[in-house]
C-alpha cells in the first residue's frame, strides 16, 4: 500500500517536544554567531572571533539535525520532514522573542532547551508503554 | 518610495516589484489566509457550530451501517436526483454529510447545476437528521470562502483568487531576492523603532515560515490546475478534457441518464468488496451517478489515511446490479502522484492533531505576514509624506485609501468571524434560511467595520475595532457556556477535546487582539521626551 | 498621489505590468503546451502524464517571466524577451503538434 508509514520508534508528542527543544537551542546558538546578537550579549563593539563563530554554527547545525532525527524517527521521512519544518518555524519565532526581550537569558535557555530535548528523546521509548 | 528606474540593479527592481505585487492584492490575500487557516480546522468548527451533534461524538457506527442508513434516507427523500454525494463519518467528523442534485424544474433555467444542490447532515446512529438540530454551513462556509469567495459565481471567485495568488508567488520570490541580509537579519526584531519594527515583524513572519509560504502559494494554484492552465490539454488532446480525464483514470466518467429505471442494488456488498480490495482501509466518500436508472454508477472512494496524496483509489460499480466496473487509482503515474501530493500538502487532510496545529500556526504567520506588509507600507508612506501632510493638512488619496482598507480588513475580519460564531449560538434554531442568516451576520459585521474604517481611518478607530473584535472573540466561549452544555467547564475536564480546543483558540485570539488594542493606547499616551526624535516619529506614524 | 511623475514613467510601468500579467501568462501557456508535446514525442511519456507534468510547472514559468519583466533594463527589453521566447515556443508547439 503506498504511503504506509514506517513503524514508529518514538511516539509523536515527545518527538515534537524534543524537536522543538532542539530547534530552540540550535537557533539560539546560530544567533549567537551573528554580530548583532553577539552584541546583545556582550555590548556593542565586542569582537566575535572566527573560532567562536565556527563552534556556535557547528553546535547549532547539530541541534537542528537532532530535531530532524527526532521527527523522522517518530513519523517516517515524509511526515517527519513536515513536522520538522513546522517545529523550526515555531522554534525560530520563539528565539526571536527571547533575543528581543531577554537576550541575556539566551545562553542558559539554549542549554536548558537542549537538555529538555535530550530527556524527551531518551524518555520517549519508555512512554510508549501503555 | 522607490521608483522603477533603468539600470538600478536587481535588488532595487525587486524591491519595487515586491511592494506593488504585494500591496495591490494584500486585502484579498489576508482573507484567503484567514479563511484558509480556519479551513484547517473546518470539521472542528462545524462540530462546534452543531451542538446537537455533540452527544453522538462518542458513538461508533461502522462505515457500512452509516452508508446503508444514508442510502435508505436518500431513497426516501431524493430517489430521482441526478447525483448523490455521501461523505461518511471519520475521526474528525462524526456525522454523515449528504448532498444531492435535485432534478431541474422550469425555474432553474439558466442557472448552474450547483444551484440545485441540496445538503443534509445525518446522525449515523439513526440515519436521519437530528430532530431540532440547527441548520448551519459551519466550517464549510469558511472553506468555500477561501477559494470561491461569496456573492458571486464560484468561477469568478476562483479566477480572482488565482490572480491574487499568482501575485503572491511573485511577491514571495521578489521579496527573497530583495532581502539583502536574509541570514544576518534572521533573528532581528527591533521594538519601538516605528517603521523598522514593522519591517522586522514582516521579515520574521515571512522568512521564518518561508517554506510553508512558498509551498502553500504554489500548491494553492495547483488545486485548480486545469482551470488556470488548460493549455497542456489543448496541445495534446486538442481540448478534449473528457479524453484526458479518462486517461488519468482516477475518477469514473459521468453518465447521461438512461430512459429505463432500475432500483439500486444494496450498498453493503459493494462496500465489502471495496474494503477487501483495499486491505481493510475504510471508505470515505460515495458518489451515485443517476440513482435508480438502469445505468446508475456507484463510485466508492477510499479514505486517504496517512497518505499525503489526496487522490485516493476509487472502486466503480454498476448501481443496479452491484457488479464491479473498474478499480481506479491503485497505481498512479508519478506526475499524478506529485499533483495529488501537492494538493494534499495544501489541504493537509492527512495531518494528525499536533501537525495540524503546526499548519494552523504557519497559516497565522502567513496572515500576519500580509498584515504587517500592508501596515509597513502605510507607515512608511505616511512618514515620507509627513512634511506635505503637515503643510497641507490633507492626506494623499492613495495613502488614506490604503490605511482605510488596512483597518477594514485586518481589524474587520476578526469581527466578522466573531459575528458568525455569535450568530450561530444566538439565532433561533428553526429560523428559515438559517445558514444564510449566519453568513449575512459575517458579512454584515464586516461591512459595518469597513464603513467605520473608511469614515475614520485613525488610531482611535484601530483601538475601537480591535477592541470590538477582542470582545466578540473572547465572548465566544462565554456565549458557548451560556447556551450549551458542552462548554469549557465540561470539555476541559471530560472532553470532547476538539470543542475545548476551539473555545481556547478563539479565546487566545481574542486576548491577542485585546492586547494589541491596549498596546496601541499605551504608545499614544507615551509622553514626548526631548532628545528622542525616534519616539516622536513612531508616535506620529499612524494617523491620529 | 504623487505629483510631478512624468507620463513616460507611468506608461513604462503600465507597459511592464501588461507584459508581466498578459505576456507572462501567454509565455507560460505556450511553454506548457510545447512542453507537453515535447514530453510525449521525445521522452515517450504517456499523454496524461506528460500533460500533468508540464502543467504542474506552468506557474514557475509565469513567475519567472514576471520577475524577468521587472528585472529587465527597460520595458522594451522586457517585451522583446517575452516575444522572442513566445515565438520560439509557439513554433515548437506548431511543429510538434502538427506532425
Amino acid at each position: 500500500m503506498s504511503g504506509a508509514a514506517s513503524l514508529p520508534v518514538v511516539p509523536v508528542w515527545p518527538a515534537c517536544v524534543a524537536g522543538a527543544a532542539f530547534a530552540v537551542g540550535g537557533f539560539i546558538w546560530l544567533a549567537h554567531a551573528i554580530d548583532r546578537h553577539h552584541a546583545d550579549l556582550f555590548g556593542r563593539g565586542a569582537q566575535l572571533s572566527g573560532a567562536r563563530v565556527a563552534r556556535l554554527r557547528c553546535q547549532g547545525a547539530l541541534a537542528l539535525a537532532l530535531a530532524l532525527a527526532a521527527c523522522v524517527l517518530a513519523e517516517g521521512w515524509a511526515f517527519g520532514v513536515i513536522y520538522w519544518a513546522g517545529l523550526l518555524t515555531v522554534g525560530a519565532l520563539t528565539v526571536v522573542g527571547a533575543l528581543t526581550w531577554t537576550p541575556h537569558a539566551t545562553p542558559r535557555l539554549a542549554r536548558a532547551s537542549i537538555a529538555v530535548g535530550v530527556v524527551a528523546s531518551i524518555a520517549s521509548p519508555w512512554l510508549m508503554q501503555p | 518610495m522607490t521608483m522603477l528606474r533603468k539600470g538600478q540593479g536587481l535588488r532595487q527592481s525587486m524591491a519595487w516589484l515586491h511592494t506593488w505585487s504585494g500591496l495591490l492584492v494584500c486585502w484579498v490575500l489576508f482573507l484567503v489566509f484567514c479563511s484558509g487557516t480556519a479551513s484547517y480546522v473546518k470539521d472542528e468548527i462545524s462540530l462546534w457550530m452543531r451542538p446537537e451533534l455533540h452527544a453522538s461524538l462518542n458513538e461508533k457506527t461502522s462505515p457500512a451501517q452509516a452508508a446503508s442508513r444514508a442510502y435508505a434516507y436518500l431513497q426516501r427523500e431524493a430517489p430521482h436526483a441526478e447525483r448523490w454525494f455521501l461523505s461518511l463519518p471519520d475521526a474528525r467528523n462524526p456525522a454523515i454529510s449528504l448532498f444531492w442534485v435535485r432534478p431541474a424544474t422550469s425555474e432553474d433555467a439558466g442557472k448552474p447545476a450547483l444551484a440545485r444542490l441540496v445538503s443534509r447532515t445525518l446522525d449515523p446512529a439513526s440515519g436521519a437528521p437530528i430532530p431540532g438540530a440547527r441548520e448551519t454551513r459551519g466550517g464549510e462556509f469558511l472553506y468555500r470562502l477561501h477559494f470561491d469567495l461569496h456573492y458571486m459565481p464560484a468561477v469568478w471567485g476562483r479566477w480572482i483568487i488565482g490572480f491574487c495568488t499568482m501575485y503572491m508567488l511573485v511577491a514571495i520570490i521578489s521579496g527573497v531576492i530583495t532581502h539583502r541580509r536574509i541570514f544576518a537579519d534572521f533573528f532581528t526584531f527591533r521594538t519601538r523603532r516605528g517603521q523598522r519594527s514593522w519591517l522586522d515583524a514582516h521579515n520574521a513572519v515571512a522568512v521564518l515560515a518561508l517554506p510553508f509560504h512558498l509551498m502553500i502559494t504554489y500548491t494553492g494554484l495547483v488545486t485548480l490546475l486545469f482551470l488556470y492552465m488548460p493549455w497542456g490539454i489543448q496541445a495534446v488532446y486538442h481540448g478534449d478534457e473528457k479524453a484526458f480525464n479518462a486517461e488519468l483514470a482516477t475518477r469514473a466518467p459521468r453518465v447521461k441518464p438512461s430512459k429505463e429505471s432500475a432500483p439500486l442494488a444494496p450498498i453493503e456488498p459493494m462496500l465489502t468488496q471495496a474494503v477487501t480490495h483495499w486491505q481493510g482501509m475504510p471508505p470515505q466518500r460515495i458518489t451515485v451517478d443517476q440513482p435508480n436508472r438502469a445505468n446508475a454508477v456507484v463510485s466508492i472512494t477510499r479514505d486517504a489515511g496517512r497518505n499525503i496524496n489526496t487522490a485516493a483509489p476509487t472502486m466503480v460499480f454498476a448501481g443496479a446490479t452491484g457488479a464491479l466496473q473498474a478499480s481506479l487509482g491503485d497505481a498512479q503515474g508519478p506526475a499524478n502522484v506529485t499533483r495529488g501530493t501537492m494538493v494534499g500538502l495544501h489541504v493537509a487532510h492527512f495531518a494528525p492533531p499536533l501537525l495540524r496545529a503546526l499548519f494552523f500556526a504557519s497559516g497565522l504567520a502567513g496572515a500576519l505576514m500580509v498584515a504587517t506588509g500592508a501596515l509597513l507600507w502605510a507607515v512608511k508612506t505616511r512618514q515620507s509624506h509627513a512634511r506635505i501632510i503637515a503643510q497641507t493638512g490633507r492626506t494623499p488619496f492613495g495613502l488614506r485609501l490604503v490605511e482605510a482598507l488596512n483597518l477594514g480588513a485586518i481589524a474587520g475580519l476578526p469581527i466578522a468571524f466573531g459575528a458568525y460564531f455569535w450568530a450561530n449560538r444566538l439565532l433561533p434554531i428553526d429560523l428559515a434560511q438559517r445558514p444564510d442568516a449566519e453568513i449575512q451576520a459575517f458579512f454584515g459585521a464586516w461591512a459595518l467595520a469597513a464603513l467605520l474604517a473608511q469614515w475614520r481611518p485613525t488610531r482611535a478607530m484601530w483601538r475601537v475595532l480591535l477592541a470590538a473584535g477582542a470582545v466578540l472573540l473572547v465572548g465566544v466561549p462565554v456565549l458557548n457556556a451560556l447556551t450549551t452544555s458542552t462548554h469549557l467547564g465540561v470539555t476541559l475536564v471530560r472532553g470532547p477535546v476538539v470543542l475545548a480546543g476551539f473555545d481556547l483558540t478563539v479565546l487566545a485570539l481574542g486576548i491577542a487582539l485585546g492586547a494589541a488594542a491596549w498596546m496601541l493606547g499605551k504608545h499614544a499616551a507615551a509622553p514626548v521626551r526631548a532628545g528622542a526624535p525616534r519616539a516622536m516619529r513612531s508616535a506620529g506614524e499612524v494617523s491620529q | 498621489m504623487k505629483h510631478g511623475i512624468p507620463a513616460s514613467y507611468r506608461i513604462a510601468v503600465a507597459s511592464r505590468a501588461v507584459a508581466a500579467i498578459l505576456g507572462g501568462y501567454g509565455v507560460a501557456a505556450l511553454a506548457t503546451g510545447c512542453l507537453s508535446l515535447a514530453l510525449v514525442r521525445w521522452a515517450g511519456m504517456a499523454r496524461a502524464e506528460a500533460v500533468m507534468t508540464a502543467t504542474l510547472l506552468s506557474f514557475a514559468w509565469f513567475a519567472l517571466a514576471a520577475i524577468w519583466v521587472f528585472a529587465a533594463d527597460s520595458a522594451w527589453r522586457a517585451w522583446s524577451g517575452l516575444i522572442v521566447s513566445g515565438a520560439v515556443l509557439a513554433l515548437g508547439w506548431a511543429t510538434l503538434g502538427g506532425a
